[in-house]
């Protein structure tokens, strides 16, 4: 994988394209899809930017030049679509056009304007399993809204920022909360797709319009409620939806807001948004499998290709993870299991891997008494961190003929021996006594009888 | 709504300048006050609860009262079967339609949760809500512990302060339980060890052992008691059977061609004899280590030996027979 002539090509281009280093692994080339007037509503989100080594590149939507690829090659390696001010995107922004740049790799960040959602966005949300409600769909929660700026219609909340689960990576924690205004989204039970930011349990979406003195018919409710959610991809590119546009300009970067008990809380959207940058453009969260080694107990050949039914095996992969600052070595969450499967056809063995030193896994086995081809698979796929799928393919052959139980210590068989034993005995004395045995008077009779 | 506002982003600017402020001093460790697992009365609360449970025009099975202090207890809900809320809201003290207004049913096993709104009648605060069976999804009918129902009542304005009422529980009894496949998540899966094949397994060591001992004792058998004394005093200390099992020594067999026969051939005679010993030497180093090949070659030069020698050896015993030597 590391070999491919693809990848050697994109790290040159990379590198000779711009001296700057870039925090991503994917690169540098982002295009942001924006109207007149944003660059200066979102200064600071777009210097985080730059300063982490992109390069920008502004389009208005409706500009003839924007295009996300060129004679059928990717052009940006990553994207942000703020919502147009006109009803859709336009003709080079289709949902087709998404999908492919998703599948040729590249990654997406969406913000969504809930007044105005294209319905052209909407339907690759849905393409996505992400389910945006209809126009004016808004949030609300009359227990963590902000004191200060939403006493009256409680449309700004204070969420709680992500905290991750004991069996998943989280990269989206902050410091204060998230000061959020938008709307709120469902997401279907597909596995690539996972929320970042939920709803608190008195949130609900609801319709401004129609709906403004009693909610009918909520969009959704309480944890339902997704705000910002993320698709990965099975080619490991990344689609990150934001229920809102509002939340990394500078006013909410700077926003302070007031809790319930009347204390002043900073905000964590600056932050946040760093974050959520970082894991959708492919900074964090990203592994590598830096070495693979199989081979038999207690022999220090590695990666043999052949093997034996029974022989005690081992297995010991080196992961790492990117990370802002460079490649680390990945440790787990302390809940998570990363395994092994033994395969042949159908998994002989899932073993759950220990970790002898940050970022190495290990694990010890017998190989099954099935004679076949068989392979080592580490099928590591976990929300939020790119998918690995290694495989090696080795033979496990039978017992060769030399090698099974003598019959000396198998205990039934000692009857048997003896038996060929006590014949060559016989045999021998046999011999010795046709060659010099003399008949005798006493005996002759039954002798003569006998032999 | 122009005047509003700019009303309310004039007082967000205000205050935002006394925050900015006062920040350094009040920022303090993020609590977040969301809304409260359990039950939290605000101003928003209801009179007049009233809970039905029946199924399609029938009577109604279970009827209870209940109020914001008094939740009613466990309620059973059967197959076609309704849950019936009746109560009328108020905020502070008249009646009142809030602007959230859901019946939360939440497993407290999985803790997941899902909502029904209410209707309420105008402002006069009358609210109703009805939840068939079959509206509440799979994975909550399947709870084993009783799902929990919340009143949750909210609405914008300053000062409304929301409530979240427990009203109190349901037991789904269904006559086929509800099944419920839970969705795809990558996650690590459980683990799998290969089942081996039992190992090959040998009779007790005594068994062996008895039948061990009864193949050697037939060579002792065979041989005879060479040593024991004569035949007369066998024929008289052991029954005829063991006298016949004893059939060599018995039948007088002896050495006594040796000496003449050495003396005849004495090369013959020991290398057809050494010659036989090492042809079962060689199958026994065959069994032991040898392979094929070399067990091929050492017996077929030991078989060459075998015969010229075994000619002389057979020829000199013939001889003696002919004779009638030791008659």
């Amino acid at each position: 994988m590391l070999n491919s002539p693809m990848k050697v090509l994109a790290t040159l281009s990379v590198l000779f394209s711009s001296l700057a280093t870039c925090a991503s692994v994917a690169g540098q080339r982002v295009l942001v899809v924006d109207e007149v007037g944003s660059q200066e509503k979102y200064s600071q989100f777009f210097n985080d930017l730059k300063d982490r080594g992109y390069d920008l590149v502004f389009e208005s939507p409706k500009s003839t030049s924007l295009s996300l690829f060129q004679r059928g090659e990717r052009i940006y390696d990553h994207a942000i679509l703020l919502p147009p001010s006109s009803k859709a995107y336009g003709p080079n922004l289709t949902p087709q056009t998404l999908v492919k740049f998703i599948n040729s790799s590249g990654n997406i960040l969406l913000l969504i304007n809930p007044s105005s959602v294209p319905e052209t966005t909407r339907d690759f949300a849905r393409e996505m399993d992400i389910f945006l409600p209809p126009k004016d769909y808004a949030i609300t929660d009359h227990y963590i809204f902000d004191r200060s700026s939403a006493r009256e219609n409680h449309d700004t909340l204070i969420v709680r920022s992500p905290q991750g689960s004991p069996d998943q990576k989280s990269y989206f924690s902050t410091t204060f909360p998230v000061i959020w205004k938008g709307t709120g989204f469902t997401i279907g039970n597909s596995p690539l797709v996972n929320p970042i930011l939920k709803g608190a349990r008195g949130s609900y979406v609801y319709d401004t319009k129609e709906d403004a003195v009693y909610t009918d018919d909520p969009w959704a409710v309480g944890a339902q409620i997704n705000l910002v959610a993320a698709v990965q991809a099975r080619n490991n590119a990344r689609l990150t939806v934001v229920g809102s546009d509002v939340v990394f300009t500078d006013e909410f970067f700077d926003k302070e807001v007031t809790a319930a008990d009347g204390y002043g809380l900073r905000s964590g959207n600056r932050e946040f948004a760093r974050k959520l940058v970082s894991w959708t453009f492919q900074e964090t969260g990203v592994l590598r499998v830096d070495k693979i080694e199989h081979g038999r107990v207690g022999f220090s050949e590695r990666n043999e290709g052949i093997y034996r039914v029974k022989n005690d095996l081992e297995y010991t992969v080196t992961l790492s993870e990117h990370t802002p600052v460079g490649w680390k070595p990945y440790v787990a969450p302390p809940e998570d299991r990363v395994q092994l499967e033994f395969t042949m056809l159908d998994p002989h063995y899932r073993l759950n891997l220990n970790q002898t030193e940050p970022g190495v896994y290990h694990a010890s086995f017998k190989a099954p008494d099935r004679h076949g081809i068989f392979s080592f698979r580490l099928n590591y796929k976990r929300p939020f961190v790119s998918y690995i799928d290694e495989k090696q393919t080795i033979t496990l052959r039978h017992f060769a003929h030399d090698e099974y139980t003598r019959s000396w210590a198998i205990s039934g068989a000692w009857v048997w021996l003896a038996g060929i034993v006590v014949t060559i005995a016989g045999w021998g004395l046999f011999v010795v006594g046709w060659l010099w045995c003399e008949e005798t008077s006493g005996v002759k009779k039954k002798g003569k009888k006998l032999l | 709504m122009p005047s509003i506002r700019s009303l309310l982003i004039a007082s967000t600017l205000f205050i935002g300048a006394v925050f900015a402020q006062e920040a350094p001093e009040q920022v303090k460790e993020p609590v977040q006050e969301e809304a409260p697992v359990g039950r939290d009365l605000g101003l928003w609360t209801f009179s007049g609860g009233q809970v039905v449970i029946s199924a399609k025009g029938q009577t109604a099975r279970v009827t209870e009262e209940f109020a914001p202090e008094k939740p009613f207890g466990e309620v059973t809900l059967k197959d076609n079967e309704s849950l019936k809320l009746a109560l009328t809201l108020r905020h502070a003290e008249g009646p009142a339609r809030p602007h959230q207004a859901f019946l939360l049913v939440k497993d407290i096993t999985s803790q997941l949760e899902t909502y029904f709104p209410l209707t309420v009648k105008g402002t006069s605060g009358k609210a109703k809500v009805e939840v068939p069976t079959s509206k509440i999804p799979p994975v909550l009918l399947q709870a084993t512990e009783p799902l929990e129902l919340t009143l949750m009542l909210g609405s914008p304005g300053q000062e409304t302060y929301p409530s979240t009422i427990q009203i109190g529980t349901l037991k789904p009894t269904l006559e086929k339980p509800a099944t419920y496949t839970p969705p795809v998540r990558y996650r690590a899966k459980d683990e799998i060890h290969h089942i081996f094949n039992a190992d090959p397994k040998s009779p007790p060591k005594i068994l062996t052992l008895v039948f061990l001992g009864a193949v050697l004792a037939s060579l002792v058998g065979l041989v005879g008691a060479v040593s024991l004394p004569s035949r007369s005093t066998l024929s008289l200390s052991f029954p005829k059977i063991i006298t016949d099992i004893l059939q060599w020594a018995l039948l007088g067999a002896n050495l006594a061609a040796l000496p003449s026969s050495l003396k005849a051939a004495p090369v013959s005679n020991l290398l057809f004899l050494a010659s036989i010993a090492a042809m079962e030497g060689t199958f026994a180093m065959y069994y032991l280590s040898w392979n094929l090949f070399r067990t091929l070659a050492v017996a077929s030069g030991i078989a060459v030996v075998a015969v010229l020698s075994g000619r002389g050896a057979l020829r000199d015993a013939r001889a003696r027979r002919l004779a009638g030597q030791g008659r």
